[in-house]
């Protein structure tokens, strides 16, 4: 009966008012949009980081790191030999750019290939033991390997010379062998070069100078207090930490970075939100006559609701699906720039592929359904309410919303006042916590001020208009006006 | 039966407050069909939506068939609505976005009856009405005394007790308003139901068993039923 019911009183209106629909729908799905392409994006790139932080890392314990141009060579004998080393590799790392026509960043990677070997494996190809093309580009000067997957992409072959810009550098060099796609070589979805350090050193003229040491520990030591002991040999400004710590960092980092924009998929969500009230509240408000008909003829209450939030509740479903694609499309859009911004601010990362996670977008189709019915309850509850005999002309909603207009700008005035105190606080935890509630807050501040911007004549209840000629009950109080 | 005692409603407008219906008390027996006469504005489209459960009285009780429904909640008054009470306004007061078929359906539908059920009893009923061939119309497409005819349908589909007629004939010229009164009386015979027609018209009257008078919210029987008693 309800499916019936919906079909001829709701359905038929959202077919009849297709651009509302559509544009209520627009909004709830712009908001999930948001929300699941962020999420998406950001699961991706650090799926990424963390690939190819694992990938280059190896076997790696513990890194010893530097900031900008690195750190003195020198240092590298004092790490060594500390209590609790096992062996230790230095590494040099440059983000280039293969120039045109190839045009890709590279992550060229200068490592000392003896002491380098307990940490990664690297796969030759042609070469089961690899030896041979190892020897060859460490005797000659200026010779790379790149991954099979990189040179056929561009028709590289063995010999043939690879030119990359670093900063405002172009250096060339000659392709020597090719790499498999396995462990370091693996990562960045195979845009890694690798030369030999001094090699690396002297091209990028950092002579002396070292990015980063990887470190393999003594059996019996324990990673803490051997962290503990290489700080005190170091200067301040070199860091030792795992792995996994620095992951942790980067993970930090686009945790604030994905909050921003977290926060702004909320205001999105939140314009949502209004978008559907907006939308159901006309449709209560323009088949109030409907509505009344339907009480008169017996529909419950709770009939009426059911009838107003399922018409939400389908305006969510769809915007849910739209909004997941969006989203889906916006996460591969963003994934490019979160990439980006991680690779200027620590590793290169090379994110192609969207780690899908179904929890995302559950959460996001959830929250759809979420936004739909919290935007169309007030509206709905407020249908359900109507009396067959004091409902039968329009305009109940706009009056109720009239006689409190005082009272919802107040509302509004102090959110916003709330929301200006809010702006003034300092972030929590270098989260700017109190910066997204004043944002929200000014949103919803105007919000409730914005009854009282629409026109009064516009919202006037239909008094004498030839709807409520149209009923009897209504005539009941369209007498009462003309009687004495 | 339908007994009312006692009666008040009241409006406030403004300042003011006015007795829309003053103190009034009346019997109605099964099967009877009663007019309510008076000028626009004395109370008697309030005093049917008070019997037909679409308002309460201020005070004073209102029983049918011995339930008193002005104190039932708004469960079971919207259920007494739906079960026992067909309304038939002036001004049709048809579902514009509803074809004719599915106007008579709609209470129907609401009992949850079956779409095969709900076919049947339609086809009956607008066969009754003569209305078959327009089933499939929208009410702008149809005339007046087609769209009242519709409304006739749908206020007897559930077939209930008591049927309110609230200036039926009101909105339409006096041959299809005569067609229309026709209609009801043959309906209302046919059906047994208790019909309270609201009018103005004493031509419209006619139809009735027994007139009453409404004046300023109080019921008096009319000069000629107090000269035949």
């Amino acid at each position: 009966m309800m499916i019936r019911l919906w079909r001829w009183f709701c359905l038929r209106h959202l077919i009849s008012y297709k651009g509302r629909a559509f544009l209520c729908l627009l909004g709830v799905a712009l908001g999930v949009a948001v929300f699941v392409g962020i999420k998406t994006a950001a699961s991706s790139a650090l799926t990424s980081f963390q690939d190819t932080v694992t990938s280059l890392a190896g076997s790696t314990q513990l890194q010893v790191t530097g900031q900008g141009n690195g750190f003195p060579e020198d240092l590298y004998e004092t790490v060594a030999s500390a209590e609790g080393i096992r062996a230790a590799t230095p590494v040099m790392e440059f983000n280039v750019l293969a120039t045109a026509p190839l045009d890709e960043p590279l992550l060229m990677l200068g490592i000392d290939v003896f002491s380098d070997q307990d940490f990664r494996q690297y796969h030759f190809v042609d070469s089961p033991q690899g030896s041979g093309a190892i020897l060859s580009f460490l005797t000659e000067p200026g010779a790379v390997a790149l991954t099979e997957k990189f040179a056929q992409r561009h028709g590289l072959k063995v010999n043939d010379q690879l030119e990359i810009l670093s900063g405002s550098k172009r250096l060339t060099f000659t392709l020597r062998a090719l790499l498999k796609l396995k462990g370091p070589a693996g990562a960045l979805e195979g845009n890694v070069a690798l030369v030999d350090i001094a090699v690396a050193q002297e091209a990028f003229d950092r002579i002396g100078r070292l990015h980063r040491i990887d470190l393999l520990l003594e059996k019996e030591a324990h990673i803490k207090p051997v962290i503990a002991h290489l700080q005190k040999l170091l200067p301040a400004d070199v860091r030792v930490e795992s792995p996994q710590k620095r992951l942790g960092r980067i993970r930090e980092m686009v945790d604030a970075y994905r909050l921003n924009l977290l926060a702004l998929s909320l205001i999105a969500l939140f314009v949502g939100i209004f978008l559907v009230f907006n939308a159901v509240a006309f449709a209560v408000s323009k088949r109030r006559y409907e509505i009344a008909m339907l009480r008169v003829l017996g529909t419950q209450r709770w009939q009426i609701l059911g009838l107003f939030l399922g018409e939400a509740l389908v305006v969510g479903l769809l915007g849910a699906l739209l909004g997941v694609g969006l989203g889906l499309v916006m996460a591969k859009l963003a994934l490019k720039a979160m990439s980006q911004t991680i690779s200027e601010l620590y590793l290169l990362v090379r994110a192609e592929s969207l780690s899908l996670s179904p929890l995302i977008i559950l959460l996001g189709a959830g929250t759809a359904l979420g936004v739909a019915l919290l935007g169309g309850l007030a509206p709905s509850l407020e249908a359900s309410r109507t009396l067959p005999s004091e409902a039968l002309y329009r305009g109940s909603l706009e009056r109720r919303l009239h006689m409190n207009l005082g009272k919802i700008s107040l509302v509004g005035v102090f959110v916003l006042g709330l929301g200006y105190l809010c702006s003034r606080q300092p972030p929590v935890k270098e989260l700017p916590i109190f910066g997204f509630l004043a944002a929200f807050l000014i949103l919803a501040g105007f919000s409730f001020l914005a009854p009282a911007s629409v026109p009064r004549p516009f919202s006037q209840p239909f008094v004498g208009s030839h709807r409520l000629s149209d009923d009897g009950v209504g005539n009941v109080n369209q007498h009462l006006h003309t009687d004495p | 039966m339908i007994e009312l005692d006692s009666v008040i409603k009241t409006y406030t407008l403004g300042q003011q407050r006015i007795k829309a219906v003053d103190n009034v008390s009346l019997t109605i027996q099964p099967g009877e069909f009663v007019a309510i006469m008076g000028k626009s504005g004395c109370g008697k489209t309030t005093l049917l939506g008070l019997i037909g459960g679409l308002d309460r009285p201020d005070s004073g009780t209102i029983s049918v068939n011995g339930k008193e429904i002005s104190q039932l909640a708004d469960t079971e008054l919207t259920r007494y609505r739906r079960d026992q009470v067909g309304i038939i306004f002036q001004f049709f007061n048809l579902i514009p976005i509803l074809t004719v078929a599915e106007n008579v359906a709609l209470p129907y539908s609401l009992q949850g009856k079956s779409e095969k059920e709900i076919q049947a009893r339609v086809q009956e009923l607008l066969s009754d009405v003569d209305l078959m061939e327009r089933q499939k119309h929208y009410p702008h497409e149809i005339s007046g005394g087609e769209m009242q005819r519709v409304a006739i349908a749908r206020a007897l589909i559930n077939q209930p007790q008591l049927v309110l007629a609230d200036e039926p004939t009101g909105n339409l010229d006096s041959r299809t308003g005569h067609q229309v009164m026709e209609t009801m009386a043959r309906l209302s015979d046919r059906h047994h139901t208790t019909f309270i027609l609201a009018t103005h018209s004493s031509e419209a009257a006619t139809y009735a068993t027994r007139k009453l008078h409404m004046r300023d919210g109080t019921l008096s029987p009319t000069k000629e039923a107090e000269e035949r008693t």
